[in-house]
């Protein structure tokens, strides 16, 4: 057997360079510890809705499918967290929507709400897609980085409303060949169910739990384009990629797009729909999130500390 | 061991490198005292990054086995890894440069016959 050794070497160890463009921070739950330790209730809801449902026709059909894109850079926190929702802003709850009109949703998990015992105290998570009051867990999340996700729910059967739901961790490159997934088949009960009156795409915080508050982003979030229907996986990997719709059934499909929020209170989508509108997605109440430009990220209190809980600065406290 | 080739030391010293667009391998010229396994003088890996030393071993060496560091070696900083197989990885956020790192590889032991 065999000793090699290297030279002595000298190691450095840079900041990768952020992305470019400007990203929307969302805080933290606030928690230091696990579910149900250390709770620090703050009822402050913090997230933007797009409703679905105009003039009483849901324009965001599950049986259509529906697809979308965005870039996020998890800061660590205690629990559970939000990226989006497909649910309803208001007067519902998870346990409802589970059982009736329909939900789901695709972001970070902890390990230990599955009583592994690697959890970290619930600081430790898994990619998820949660979905039938389930959560189907992939490959595990690196906080502080740039992930390029998008997910796609494709109805295959119409008539029964079976789906292939599918998240895109990590995606890297043009094609959808070999990126890393987490793919869900389901049963279709939603597909067909009536819209809830307050049916909406929700970004930011889980639109439940008012009480709690501790399904939070805790990251930041760009470059979100939701699609009406069904887009081809290449293309939906190069519409994650850039911040231009590229592709034509990208610009036949899009339904709302937020690329590069320069203003919070403006949240008009960046592109029309095909039929020329232009949405508007609503914060639920008075907090915002925070612009953080490319040149301030690298600085940003969140992102330096993006790997540890307990950056006083990035709890939620109103 | 024949010593690398001027093109084998720039490809395994761009193993540490950037995994972005931008080149950040400082490419130093290597001295004639260097060992046969040589990542070269200065390295850098990016924050959130993993880089795999397997792929910076000379020619002809038996893969599969073990990497720690050598005991003369100084320690790696918080955040910054050497998994037994070969992958250096280093935390988001992290920021530092460590001097004096001797890697050790160990080839995996021959079956016997």
């Amino acid at each position: 057997m065999r000793t090699l050794k290297s030279a002595v070497t000298s190691l450095i160890i840079k900041p990768k360079p952020p992305p470019p463009g400007n990203w929307m921070y969302f805080k933290g739950n606030g928690h230091l510890a696990g579910r149900n330790g250390a709770y620090d209730h703050v009822d402050v809801q913090r997230f933007f809705y797009i409703p679905t449902v105009e003039s009483g026709v849901d324009s965001l059909k599950w049986v259509n499918g529906f697809s979308l894109c965005w870039q996020l850079i998890p800061v660590k926190q205690a629990a559970y967290y939000t990226t989006f929702f497909y649910s309803a802003w208001k007067g519902t709850d998870f346990y409802d929507l589970r059982d009736t009109n329909g939900y789901v949703g695709a972001h970070p998990y902890p390990f230990s709400a599955f009583g592994q015992p690697d959890g970290d105290d619930y600081r430790l998570h898994k990619w998820e897609v949660s979905v039938d009051g389930g959560d189907a867990v992939s490959s595990q999340v690196a906080y502080g980085e740039a992930h390029t996700q998008a997910f796609r729910c494709e109805v295959v059967d119409r008539a029964s409303g079976r789906s292939q739901l599918r998240f895109y961790t990590s995606l890297n490159g043009l094609s959808a060949s070999g990126q890393p997934k987490n793919e869900v088949t389901h049963g279709g009960a939603y597909a067909n169910a009536p819209p809830h009156a307050f049916k909406a795409m929700v970004f930011g915080d889980a639109p439940w739990w008012l009480a709690h508050q501790h399904e939070r982003l805790s990251g930041y979030i760009r470059r979100i384009k939701i699609f009406a229907g069904e887009l081809p996986d290449d293309d939906l990997v190069k519409e994650a990629a850039s911040d231009a719709l590229v592709t034509d059934a990208g610009r036949n499909l899009i339904w709302w797009a937020k690329v590069n929020a320069a203003d919070p209170n403006d949240l008009t989508s960046d592109f029309a729909s095909v039929s020329g509108v232009k949405r508007s997605a609503h914060w639920v109440d008075d907090a915002r999130c925070e612009i953080v430009t490319a040149a301030q990220l690298p600085t940003h209190h969140a992102f330096v500390n993006a790997n540890t809980v307990g950056n006083l600065q990035h709890l939620e406290r109103g | 061991m024949t010593p690398a080739t001027e093109d084998q030391r720039l490809s395994r010293r761009t193993v540490l490198g950037w995994l972005g667009s931008t080149p950040a391998v400082a490419l130093l010229p290597l001295s004639a005292a260097v060992s046969a396994w040589s990542l070269g003088a200065v390295s850098e890996l990016a924050a959130g990054e993993s880089c795999d030393l397997s792929e910076t071993l000379p020619a002809g060496t038996k893969r599969g086995g073990t990497y720690m560091l050598a005991p003369e070696s100084a320690p790696l900083t918080p955040g910054l890894t050497l998994s037994p197989c070969g992958v250096l990885t280093a935390a988001a956020g992290l920021s530092a440069r460590i001097d004096g790192v001797v890697f050790e590889y160990q080839e995996p032991q021959e079956p016997q016959r």
